[in-house]
């Protein structure tokens, strides 16, 4: 059983880590530090450029982060596996076109390796003018009115229920929680068109 | 009326954003003509989707290089600059909330006179602003995207830090490597000065050879010569003169430098808070726990004072010498304070400046005896599982050290 402690000692196991990071990402440079030098050491088999292989790390902790917020997610292997399949197939998508790296008979016949299919989701329209807008007001957010920020950030990154967030924010009860949620989303709406709006002048 | 006041602006702004006609009304009969001017003028301007500047030109606001000049009816008082930014970005922000607030009541199916006029005007502005506030999925979709986008950012950001304060980190198999290197490099340098010593004796065997030689047919050629002249000679005499010169310095420092003080103890019972009652327990253990202590101070203060008091001129033919014994004492600086601890096989290593017995191990988990912490003359210390050579964990932690010293005090 693979264990990772924290700075006040305390020993996670795989699956403590990932329901503790279900709930907020505060453990997040546990999972970081812990897996970083083996993933490091197994991608510089593959891939020879130090600073790419740091960013090839770097997604695929998100990745996991990402995944990890899904409800239907289901850890099949230990973190460092998952972890070293997503840098594998990160760097195979990366060169796969000049045929550098080829998959070896032992990779092609593992199960594990088979079923981990996972690579950084990249968004096309991430530069628009609306998404833009919207991460500036989301950052304002953050600063100026952190519970609304808070709400929408469960709701729509880390896709917990109502009934969830309701739980965790205090609230009385759920419905008082998707009112609160809908202000916040108006209030969010508003300023991004305003936004949208005023750049565009 | 002098000038716009902030009061006057929040006027406007209630006049624009509020969808009660009767707000709207009274605001139409209350208000100083010239600011009724003013609202009508911004209003129709909206409708049109005149451009901000031509609204304040009806106005009676212009920009002209740094000073704004009343124009029309001479009321308005001079305006700096940024007076006239801070209106424009006012009207700015008012029209985008006017519109979006009308665009998103008529979604809402709600009808008034202005929504009625901006789509008979065929605003522009406004009928994009429709579609697109009536896509909802489309701007739920951007929303996580862009949610997704700022944390992915706010990740990246949190591991390049972690990776700069990596950098300033030895790991233990850095701090190996380094400790392996040095060592490694002693013992070329010795290698190296074995090899040296066994080509000069080589020599000196063959010079011995033929001095024997040349000797015996001295003894026979000029035995008659010694007869008459009684005189010695000895053939060796240079050679071993030479010899103490060059090597004997580094034969008395090696000499000098003393053995490694070494003591091991077996401790069969550890400290604990038993369950965390508070009630202190020593208990024994399955397999003991092997400490050995080595002391370094003696060889590091003794390789010091070679150094600093026996080579003092590296350049005097003691380069090597002097390189050698300093790296020695790196390596033994290096691993100062430092300790291993194999758990499986129960072996703890510990590199302190005297050799000092361990007075207790203290465990919170006696069950997991992969981490624990050891009193060395009264300062505690945390040992973890680890094959190579870290530094010692002294525990600075007040309270640690308070509840620490109180399992042990109630073990006495």
């Amino acid at each position: 059983m693979k264990v990772v402690r924290d700075d006040n000692e305390i020993v996670y196991t795989d699956m403590e880590l990932i329901n503790t990071l279900k709930e907020n990402g505060d453990n997040l440079h546990l999972l970081y530090k812990r897996h970083k030098s083996y993933c490091i050491n197994f991608m510089k088999s593959m891939y020879n450029d130090h600073e790419e292989i740091k960013d090839i790390y770097h997604d695929a902790v998100i990745v996991l982060y990402e995944k990890i917020n899904k409800s239907d997610f289901e850890l099949t292997c230990s973190i460092q596996t998952f972890l070293n399949t997503v840098c594998r197939n990160q760097i195979y998508k990366r060169i796969n076109h000049s045929n550098r790296y080829k998959i070896n008979e032992a990779e092609e016949n593992d199960s594990i390796l088979k079923s981990i299919t996972d690579t950084l989701e990249e968004f096309d329209d991430v530069n628009n003018e609306r998404i833009k807008a919207m991460k500036k007001v989301f950052e304002e957010m953050k600063e100026t009115s952190s519970k609304c920020y808070e709400m929408l950030m469960r709701f729509w990154y880390k896709n917990q229920t109502m009934d969830y967030i309701a739980t965790n924010m205090q609230f009385a009860h759920s419905d008082s929680a998707k009112s609160q949620k809908a202000k916040c989303q108006k209030q969010f709406k508003t300023e991004v068109y305003k936004r949208v709006m005023l750049w565009a002048k | 009326m002098g000038k716009i006041t902030k009061e006057d602006l929040k006027i406007i702004r209630t006049y624009f954003l509020t969808l009660d006609e009767g707000t709207r009304n009274h605001i139409r009969q209350t208000c100083v003509s010239e600011l009724l001017n003013c609202i009508i003028i911004i209003e129709n301007g909206f409708i049109n989707d005149d451009s901000i500047d031509k609204i304040l030109n009806s106005i009676g606001f212009t920009e002209s290089s740094n000073v704004i000049l009343p124009i029309n009816s001479g009321n308005f008082n001079s305006k700096t600059n940024s007076d006239f930014d801070e209106f424009n970005d006012d009207l700015l922000s008012l029209k985008s909330e006017y519109f979006i607030s009308l665009a998103e009541s008529s979604l809402e199916g709600i009808n008034n006179s202005d929504i009625e006029k901006l789509i008979a005007s065929n605003n522009v502005t406004f009928k994009k602003l429709l579609i697109e506030l009536s896509d909802n999925d489309t701007f739920e979709k951007d929303m996580s995207i862009a949610l997704k986008s700022l944390h992915r950012d706010e990740m990246k950001k949190q591991f390049q830090k972690l990776d700069e304060e990596d950098e300033f980190e030895l790991t233990d198999s850095e701090m190996q490597t380094a400790i392996t290197g040095v060592e490694r490099e002693k013992l070329r340098k010795q290698f190296k000065e074995l090899d040296k010593t066994e080509e000069k004796n080589k020599v000196y065997k063959l010079i011995t050879r033929f001095a024997f030689a040349a000797a015996l047919i001295g003894v026979i050629i000029g035995g008659a010569y010694i007869g008459f002249f009684k005189n010695k000679v000895d053939n060796n005499s240079f050679l071993a003169q030479n010899d103490t010169t060059i090597n004997n310095l580094p034969l008395l420092a090696n000499n000098e430098i003393p053995n490694l003080i070494e003591s091991k103890e077996n401790i069969n019972s550890i400290v604990t808070d038993l369950n965390g009652s508070g009630l202190a327990g020593s208990i024994k253990i399955k397999d003991s726990i092997h400490i050995k202590t080595n002391g370094l101070s003696k060889q590091i203060d003794t390789l010091r004072s070679i150094l600093e008091k026996k080579i003092p001129d590296s350049t005097n033919g003691y380069g090597p010498i002097y390189s050698q014994m300093s790296k020695q004492l790196d390596s033994l600086l290096a691993i100062l304070n430092s300790y291993s601890y194999d758990n499986k096989n129960k072996k703890v290593v510990l590199n302190v400046p005297q050799v000092t017995k361990v007075k207790n191990i203290i465990s919170i988990d006696p069950n997991n005896l992969s981490q624990f912490y050891i009193n060395l003359e009264g300062k505690y210390y945390l040992i973890k599982t680890t094959l190579t050579l870290v530094k010692l964990n002294r525990v600075t932690d007040e309270n640690q050290i308070e509840e620490l010293k109180k399992i042990e005090f109630l073990n006495e």
